[in-house]
């Protein structure tokens, strides 16, 4: 089956999975709420994303632009998707990505979300229009795998770690490549003029969605408006809006952000909890879990403190009433937890670099 | 109070910091904020349930301080980029300051032995530099009038180290790695043999970053000299104590001074022996000020003390897409 074909079957599989008439799904969403997997919002939130964006139109459009006509599905590979499991269905790109590509599937589902992938791969592997799938939250359920290529996203620090696991079970083939993403977070521009209702909801939803736990989440947010005004922008909005009060874990803060909340209180450093986060108005800490900053400053100290960072950093957000920043490509903040199923996670479109893939060499992404 | 007990050894560590710590909970203000946040009243606090470690940013957001600051007649900060904030470390006492540089210093050098000199900008240009206001200090205090702060961007003059020479003393060289390096290929020269250097930090320019060790390998080259006699000063705008290394590179403080090494995800608690993490330290000299200080340095501490800095603390990913084989 071609591309384009496969891209059609697999939109239309995925929404009519979706539709769920066998109620396959829903016993799969129940057991993660249940379970305290995922808040029922996120997991919502999540499914209502995959309907709008794994169309089949949307798949094909993806298809278009990343598969050329010679690339070499000849050359098919058993391709290893690791999924992190800090969001519901995370890795889904990567899912469609290998069956677009003509490539075998092999996926390590993450403990933490064992229902929701689950529901579709068997949703998708009933309707036998796609190459072979195997799944497991079991890593040794591939134990000598041969697998040609490995995709996952992690730190730069558990790298080592999981090469070294992959080794110890044998899974992959001498030479298989690794498509590996190392970003964590995300970072927005607000400029002065752009402090909107609407604007406030979708930085609210950016840092909330999700616990915050994605490496689209945002956690750094630069203004060259007045930070303070922000600030309580946020929290009036926070306190106005039922998705976001359903967000707020009832968890208490870690002992860092006690210790950063005693430090911030002893010196009068405006900050805001919310739940298990705190939003302060500060120099950019994006590796601090739950904390979340604003900094007020120029454009310029924004475009720095993003180049500095260097791969760490996932996606620059600013909205249209804001002026772009020149050399740094920018998405936009309304889609800050809903980007389009042709995304490019650290830059680089996993289609692409399926479709792309030589057996023959171990060169790494 | 008079704080010169804090230099009595015959009184243990703990009692001494009780009495600072009661002080500083009483009369700085941003302290005892911190300290009632985190539930740590005086009568809690016990050699085993230190205080609470301030966040050395503290100096440079709030004014640490236990007297009105207009009182303070030294006002030492750190050193920044314009329209940085910095730090500011308001000294209400300047001979408690004095009595901990010579103090601290004679603890591991014949300081009487040595003739300073500083490669390093001279008072007049920094007043607000702590170092070189203790390098002045030192140079005052050699009654030879051979110790002196050297011109910068000038060679060193042959008649001056003839003359410490003929003096019988020795040099004890102050100044930032790169600024001597900088020096010694500028105008090469060899130093008298039993000469020391001491490093005073500056391992970051804008050319390159180097490891320690690596610096002191190349400075000793540079001077002449084996690496055991290039040492190392380890100290801050936010701290009247300096804790000195030997050729070793391992830090020893004065008995005032206190490392422990903080865990990054919790710095109420320490890492376990040998683990690293953020350098926590405690100096009873700073007592107008703030004794309980977390420093944004990373660094590793030996069973009897002596620590090592590691360089700035980077935090490993904390969050993200961080979990990919799940743990049994």
């Amino acid at each position: 089956m071609k591309s384009e074909q496969l891209a059609e079957r697999l939109g239309k599989a995925v929404q009519s999975w979706l539709n769920d008439e066998s109620g396959a799904l829903q016993m799969a969403i129940d057991k993660t709420v249940n379970e305290g997997l995922f808040f029922r919002e996120d997991v919502m939130r999540a499914l209502g994303h995959t309907r709008t964006s794994v169309t089949a139109e949307l798949l094909q459009k993806w298809v278009k632009e990343s598969v050329h006509e010679k690339s070499g599905l000849s050359n098919k590979s058993i391709v290893l998707c690791l999924h992190a499991g800090n969001l519901p269905l995370v890795g889904l790109q990567d899912v469609l990505a290998v069956l677009l590509s003509g490539h075998e599937y092999a996926g390590k589902i993450s403990r933490k979300d064992p229902y929701l992938m689950k529901s579709l791969l068997d949703h998708l592997e009933k309707d036998g229009s796609f190459p072979k799938m195997r799944y497991s939250t079991n890593l040794e359920d591939f134990v000598n795998l041969g697998a040609g290529a490995v995709m996952f996203s992690g730190s730069e620090e558990s790298v080592p770690e999981v090469r070294a696991v992959l080794s110890e079970h044998n899974i992959m083939a001498a030479g298989a490549k690794e498509l590996i993403r190392t970003a964590h977070s995300s970072v927005a521009w607000i400029g002065k003029e752009a402090e909107t209702d609407t604007i406030i909801r979708a930085l609210l939803e950016a840092i909330f969605a999700y616990e915050g736990k994605g490496c689209r989440s945002l956690t750094t947010i630069f203004t060259d408006g007045d930070a303070r005004h922000l600030l309580d922008a946020i929290a009036r909005e926070a306190g106005a809006s039922p998705y976001i009060q359903n967000c707020i874990s009832p968890k208490a803060l870690s002992p860092v952000l006690h210790y950063k909340r005693s430090f911030y209180s002893a010196v009068d450093q405006p900050y805001l909890r919310l739940g298990d986060k705190l939003i302060v108005i500060g120099e950019p800490d994006p590796r601090t879990e739950g904390l979340i900053t604003i900094t007020q400053s120029e454009a310029k100290e924004c475009i720095s403190f993003i180049k500095k960072q260097n791969a760490k950093i996932q996606s620059l957000y600013t909205v249209e009433e804001t002026p772009g920043l020149g050399e740094i490509p920018v998405e936009s903040l309304h889609h800050a937890q809903s980007p389009p199923v042709n995304w490019k996670p650290d830059g680089t479109d996993p289609l692409k670099w399926l479709t792309e893939l030589e057996q023959t060499s171990g060169t790494m992404v | 109070m008079e704080p010169q007990f804090v230099f009595d050894q015959s009184v243990n560590f703990e009692t001494r910091m009780m009495r600072v710590f009661r002080h500083q909970y009483d009369n700085v203000r941003p302290y005892k904020l911190f300290c009632d946040e985190l539930g740590a009243k005086p009568d809690s606090i016990t050699a085993q349930n230190l205080p609470p470690l301030l966040p050395v940013e503290a100096f440079r957001d709030a004014d640490i301080c236990s007297s009105k600051i207009d009182d303070s007649p030294l006002r030492f900060m750190s050193s920044g980029t314009t329209g940085m904030k910095r730090s500011t470390h308001y000294v209400y006492d300047p001979e408690l300051y004095r009595k901990s540089i010579f103090d601290g210093i004679r603890q591991f050098y014949p300081l009487d032995e040595f003739v300073i000199l500083a490669y390093t900008p001279g008072y007049i240009d920094n007043p607000n530099s702590s170092l070189i206001w203790m390098i002045q200090q030192l140079v005052e205090n050699d009654n030879t009038g051979l110790s002196r702060f050297l011109e910068l961007g000038e060679p060193v003059s042959p008649i001056a180290l003839d003359a410490i020479k003929a003096s019988g003393k020795r040099i004890l060289l102050f100044g930032a790695a790169f600024g001597l390096i900088d020096l010694a290929e500028r105008y090469p020269f060899t130093l008298p043999e039993n000469t020391l250097i001491m490093e005073t930090g500056g391992m970051k320019t804008h050319r390159r970053e180097m490891s320690r060790e690596e610096l002191h390998t190349k400075l000793a080259r540079a001077f002449g000299l084996q690496e055991s006699q290039v040492h190392s000063e380890y100290g801050m705008t936010e701290l009247l104590s300096q804790a000195y290394s030997d050729g070793s590179g391992w830090f020893r403080c004065p008995h005032w001074m206190k490392i422990s090494i903080r865990n990054p995800h919790n710095p109420m608690e320490e890492v376990p022996q040998g683990d690293e993490g953020l350098i926590g330290i405690i100096d009873l000299a700073n007592f107008y000020s703030c004794s309980f200080i977390l420093t944004g340095d990373k660094g590793i501490m030996k069973p009897d003390g002596r620590f090592k800095v590691l360089g700035r603390y980077v935090p490993e990913n904390l969050r993200g897409c961080n979990f990919l084989i799940d743990q049994d």
